[in-house]
């Protein structure tokens, strides 16, 4: 372990420079001079260091999400990480700026300046979830607004969801975790995916901005925390009586119990608070107090069967990479001709840098040949035509898990490359148009026919014509 | 919620915990996707990355058929579940 690190301490080459944050879950510092070099000039990256088992995860869980995400101007970058077991430390992006949690004695604050803190926080929140994360600990302390532009930042990750990695905080944690204060209904039953939760937090933090009181108080059990899933907030308006109806409206609608009866997504949210004109009035806007006793009786009946709303399918679908393939004839002697493809098949790689690239050439089938010795052996000619590929493709010099050499077996390539394209969803398949080559029929009529079958996009790459 | 894997998308699986990973095969999907499944574990790194490959699928439904199994064999393979 770490031991106690303070000021001066050296950590993996990063020494620490003044203690800015000493908490329950971390000690943050900022970095000193030297060791910095992972970080960009303007960031003074802050090292943060956990001991307790729930710290571990959420360390964890930082460590995963924010590397994940990588570079984005709504959250702070990762620079440099320990070794959860030995050095339980993250380095990361120190984000300038005014922390919202200042700002809160100013409340309640003028609607058009709620509307633009309100608005920048929407952004970020669209931002993260569009990369299928979910903060759910949103709450003042942890909104960062960048002086110049106003943009807001999201700070500590460590109780956040993402999509694409699993769970270990609803693996290994049975209490509802977050800040109670905040918390969306949903969470109270362990629900960890849905975005809205997150949009949840944000009316609940543009309410309090509005009126300087907390929606739902400040609940010290379980039992208080669940009133939120029955009891709603005081309208706005009853206390603060300028608050605009468009205000009051935005606000208790993120904070509707049932995910699916707030906005639908946080880009919504920006432009509702964007534009605050073009927002369509309901009862919510005009409500003057909270529901009656009777009203209330019913919503809590109801609440002890409450079903959180199914969480909304991921955006980013598990998409595979787009495949380009080449297709190359083989024992192409035309040097011009390979040339021709190899560029156009760099132009491809270089325009999508997701992209795969297949190297495909077609043989006629083993069984076509006979009498023949070792050196002909559908192995050995097997093997001759991966190493041509690969030839071909070195100057490429493409990642190994961005290229593959395949050799088809067939005597009709054009039916071949077809059905290797329908097959393997290929997005875009590049030929060469052979003028003069070694087998310039051949290659014309498989290029016609694949053109004309092909389930893709289909270039026909030729050597321009010599001066 | 079950966790589902993003294919391509490496998952930390620190070796502080316990993991039980389901990798899947060719041939008796139930999620949907008539791809193939596997996955690599890098062991030094502590990751696990899950990869969809489609097949020949229809090859193997025509082959089922011929060989007289259940229907719902070959629809498996097609429909992915």
């Amino acid at each position: 372990m770490i031991g106690t690190p303070e000021p001066g301490s050296v950590i993996d080459g990063f020494r620490l420079g003044e203690m800015i944050h000493a908490g329950s879950m971390a000690t943050i510092f900022r970095l000193a001079g030297a060791g910095r070099s992972a970080a960009a000039d303007h960031e003074d990256p802050t090292a943060r260091a956990g001991e307790r088992a729930v710290n571990v995860i959420g360390f964890e869980v930082c460590r995963t999400v924010l590397g994940a995400m990588g570079q984005g101007r709504h959250h702070p970058t990762l620079v440099a990480y320990g070794d959860v077991e030995t050095t339980p430390y993250l380095v990361m992006e120190f984000v300038e700026g005014v922390r919202l949690g200042d700002w809160l004695e100013r409340a309640p604050m003028p609607p058009e300046e709620i509307a633009r803190l309100g608005a920048a926080m929407a952004l970020a929140l669209v931002e993260l979830h569009r990369q299928d994360v979910v903060h759910l600990d949103l709450k003042p302390t942890n909104v960062v607004f960048r002086p110049g532009n106003g943009e807001a930042v999201l700070i500590d990750f460590g109780l956040a969801h993402h999509g694409h990695f699993p769970d270990l905080l609803a693996e290994e944690l049975r209490i509802p975790v977050g800040n109670w204060v905040y918390m969306a209904p949903e969470q109270l039953l362990g629900v960890r995916c849905d975005p809205r939760s997150d949009i949840f937090a944000l009316g609940a933090i543009l309410y309090e901005l509005a009126t300087g009181r907390l929606p739902f108080g400040h609940p010290d059990s379980v039992a208080k925390l669940r009133r939120r899933l029955y009891r709603d907030p005081v309208p706005l308006r009853a206390l603060v009586s300028t608050t605009p109806e468009w205000l009051q409206e935005i606000v208790l609608r993120c904070l509707e119990v049932d995910a699916r009866d707030r906005y639908s997504s946080a880009s919504e949210v920006a432009l509702a608070l964007s534009a605050p004109a073009q927002v369509p009035l309901t009862e919510r806007g005009a409500r003057a107090r909270r529901a009656g006793l009777l009203t209330l009786a019913r919503r809590r009946m109801r609440a002890a069967r409450f079903e959180p709303a199914p969480c909304p399918p991921p955006s980013t679908q598990p998409m595979a990479a787009r495949l380009v393939a080449v297709a190359l004839a083989p024992q192409e002697e035309n040097e011009r001709l390979r040339m021709a493809l190899r560029g156009a098949a760099q132009d491809a790689a270089a325009a999508d840098p997701g992209c795969r690239i297949a190297c495909i050439t077609v043989v006629p089938p083993a069984a076509a040949l006979s009498g023949v010795g070792d050196e002909n052996s559908a192995t050995g000619r097997h093997i001759r035509r991966l190493v041509e590929l690969r030839t071909w493709a070195k100057p490429l010099a493409l990642p190994e898990e961005r290229v593959t050499f395949h050799v088809l077996e067939s005597d009709k390539p054009g039916a071949a490359l077809v059905d290797y394209a329908a097959m393997n969803d290929v997005s875009h398949l590049l030929l060469g148009a052979s003028g003069g080559g070694t087998l310039p029929r051949r290659l014309t009529g498989v290029g016609a026919h694949v053109v004309a079958a092909a389930p893709c996009t289909v270039t026909v790459v030729r050597p321009r014509a010599e001066d | 919620m079950p966790f589902r894997p993003v294919p391509g998308t490496p998952i930390p699986v620190a070796k502080h915990h316990q993991w039980l990973a389901i990798v899947g095969s060719a041939g008796q999907p139930r999620d949907g996707n008539n791809a193939a499944c596997y996955a690599l574990f890098d062991a030094e790194r502590e990751r696990l990355t899950y990869f969809r490959v489609p097949y020949d699928h229809s090859s193997a439904i025509r082959k089922i058929r011929a060989a007289g199994l259940p229907d719902r064999l070959a629809l498996r393979l097609e429909r992915g579940s």
